[in-house]
């Protein structure tokens, strides 16, 4: 798979929009966006005090206790070499768009959320496909989930069929019928 | 001034409400830009104005300024969370920072827009804040509350009352004779106490009906609805407005008429918060599409209230997220309602 980060990246120093509290283990949420031509992967990496500390040594690579850009891009080029996606078995390839990561104290304190959005090029034709999605991701206990999110646009209208995910919430194969209306 | 909730405030409030709400001053300041309405108010709707403007009314000009925002403010709209203010400051005036008058108004307010379980609800969150209180002060308790509008109330004009804190956010949109909470966010932690020899648990009638639609489903229909032994977690909270999870689970469709009559008594226990006059017309939206809505369950069906439980279809989203932060996950929850059809009153104006 390859990831094109360093386009486009900002790292923004952001209270976190978390939501969840983990203690022991990193919680992983994948929001993915099928929209014409593309498929957006927003990934929401939110690490528990306990685990905290190997999700900064792999940001803050150089220990200032601050998180760089380019520290803040080889993160995202990580993650997203961890994450695979295909549509009808056709390799999806990410290119980062954006990387917010919260303040150094929200990291380590457990309330601040990493946020990587990555898109992904495919090609829309009426009729059924299947996009899959696994998040390879795990530098400590996770627990992941992964949803399927729909932007029509275009003339082009989608449709899940069927979703099936693994008991991990690492895998989600997404069954869907684009059509396009004029 | 020492933050002092809420159970009392219950009591005194029923007083308060009972006659007709003071004139207060006509507002201008948030009216500006404010889409008008087409349908005429209602009782109800005339009532919550009436109770939002006697609230203002108590306010010094300063205080007015503070919790009145212009209907167009997208910012202020969405500036909710789960989170404790410490983390996530809120706008507004805080409960901490009221006089009792104003609390009285503002109670008689919330009494107006939700139900007696909806305002109950609020005293055992905002108590349950307090009980965290006892142990970090300066980051929990009752008084870290807020409220403010966005849009002035009035008759004629959408607008929305915010009311949150740690794990609640109140958004009830008003529109002519409409009410809505979409989006909202409730739980709690801890959720089950006592208080003044009375055993609380604030999520407890959600978690029975969850319970109770569980037991009467065959294997089939468990291995459908079940997606996971593994709880997972909220995934449309704050900043995740505009997005719509996609069905999975059971559907609707796929229940007998008792499981649909059951399955409906779960999402009557999330929304039944609202007032009846408002909630009523909802649920029979829903009861109409209730073929169309799904049921979900990740995590394990013991002990009650430890799974994630999600509810998908046309007109509602339900999420209950249990949390494992401080060692029991019954005992903590960041749950979800949202109606995609209209989120802040979407149906009925176009939003800012």
């Amino acid at each position: 798979m390859s990831i094109r980060a360093g386009v486009a990246l900002a790292i923004a120093a952001v209270g976190g929009v978390a939501d969840a509290h983990p203690v022991h283990e990193i919680v992983q949420n994948a929001y993915l966006t099928l929209a014409p031509g593309t498929v957006t992967l927003q990934l929401d990496l939110t690490a528990g005090p306990q685990v905290a500390g190997v999700v900064i040594a792999l940001l803050d690579t150089d220990r200032d206790r601050r998180v760089s850009r380019t520290e803040g891009d080889a993160f995202a080029a990580r993650v997203l070499r961890a994450s695979a996606g295909s549509v009808d078995g056709r390799a999806l390839a990410w290119r980062a768009t954006s990387v917010a990561i919260p303040a150094y104290a929200a990291l380590r304190g457990a309330h601040g959320t990493i946020r990587i959005t990555a898109t992904a090029v495919r090609v829309d034709r009426p009729g059924f496909a299947t996009l899959t999605y696994r998040n390879g991701f795990s530098p400590a206990e996770s627990r992941c989930d992964a949803n399927i999110f729909l932007r029509p646009a275009d003339g082009w209208r989608y449709l899940v069929r069927s979703q099936a995910r693994s008991n991990d919430g690492r895998r989600l194969a997404v069954r869907y019928a684009a059509a396009r209306s004029r | 001034m020492h933050p002092r909730w809420p159970t009392a405030l219950l009591a005194l409030s029923t007083a308060a409400c009972g006659g007709g709400a003071p004139q207060s001053p006509p507002i201008s300041q948030g009216a500006t830009g404010t889409p008008t309405v087409a349908k005429a108010p209602d009782a109800r709707s005339r009532l919550i104005v009436d109770r939002a403007r006697a609230f203002l009314a108590t306010l010094t000009p300063e205080q007015r300024r503070a919790v009145l925002f212009p209907f167009a403010d997208g910012a202020q709209r969405v500036k909710w969370s789960n989170f404790p203010t410490g983390f996530v400051p809120r706008s507004g005036i805080a409960w901490g920072q009221m006089t009792p008058l104003q609390r009285t108004a503002l109670v008689a307010l919330l009494r107006s827009v939700l139900s007696p379980q909806g305002v109950a609800m609020v005293a055992e969150q905002m108590d349950a804040d307090q009980i965290l209180a006892a142990k970090e002060p300066a980051m929990f308790g009752a008084g870290r509350y807020y409220v403010s509008f966005v849009g002035a109330p009035a008759l004629d004009r959408v607008w929305t009352l915010q009311f949150g804190g740690h794990h609640l956010a109140i958004n009830a949109t008003v529109s002519g004779p409409d009410v809505s909470l979409s989006p909202s966010l409730t739980g709690g932690e801890p959720l089950k106490y006592e208080k003044n020899g009375r055993r609380i648990y604030i999520v407890e009638n959600e978690v029975n009906q969850s319970q109770a639609l569980m037991r009467t489903l065959t294997p089939a229909q468990l291995r459908q609805a079940v997606r996971s032994t593994d709880k997972i977690d909220l995934v449309l909270g704050p900043g995740h407005d505009g997005q719509v999870l996609q069905p999975e689970g059971l559907p609707g469709s796929a229940m007998s008429p008792a499981q649909k009559a059951q399955f409906l008594r779960l999402i009557a226990a999330r929304l039944d918060i609202l007032n009846a006059d408002d909630l009523q017309p909802q649920m029979a939206a829903i009861a109409a599409t209730i073929d169309k809505t799904w049921f979900g369950w990740w995590g394990p069906t013991a002990p009650l209230g430890a799974a994630y439980v999600r509810v998908t279809g046309p007109r509602v989203s339900i999420e209950f997220s249990p949390q494992d932060m401080d060692g029991d996950a019954t005992n903590h929850a960041h749950n979800m309602f949202r109606d995609s059809a209209n989120e802040y009153g979407s149906a009925w104006t176009k939003l800012p």
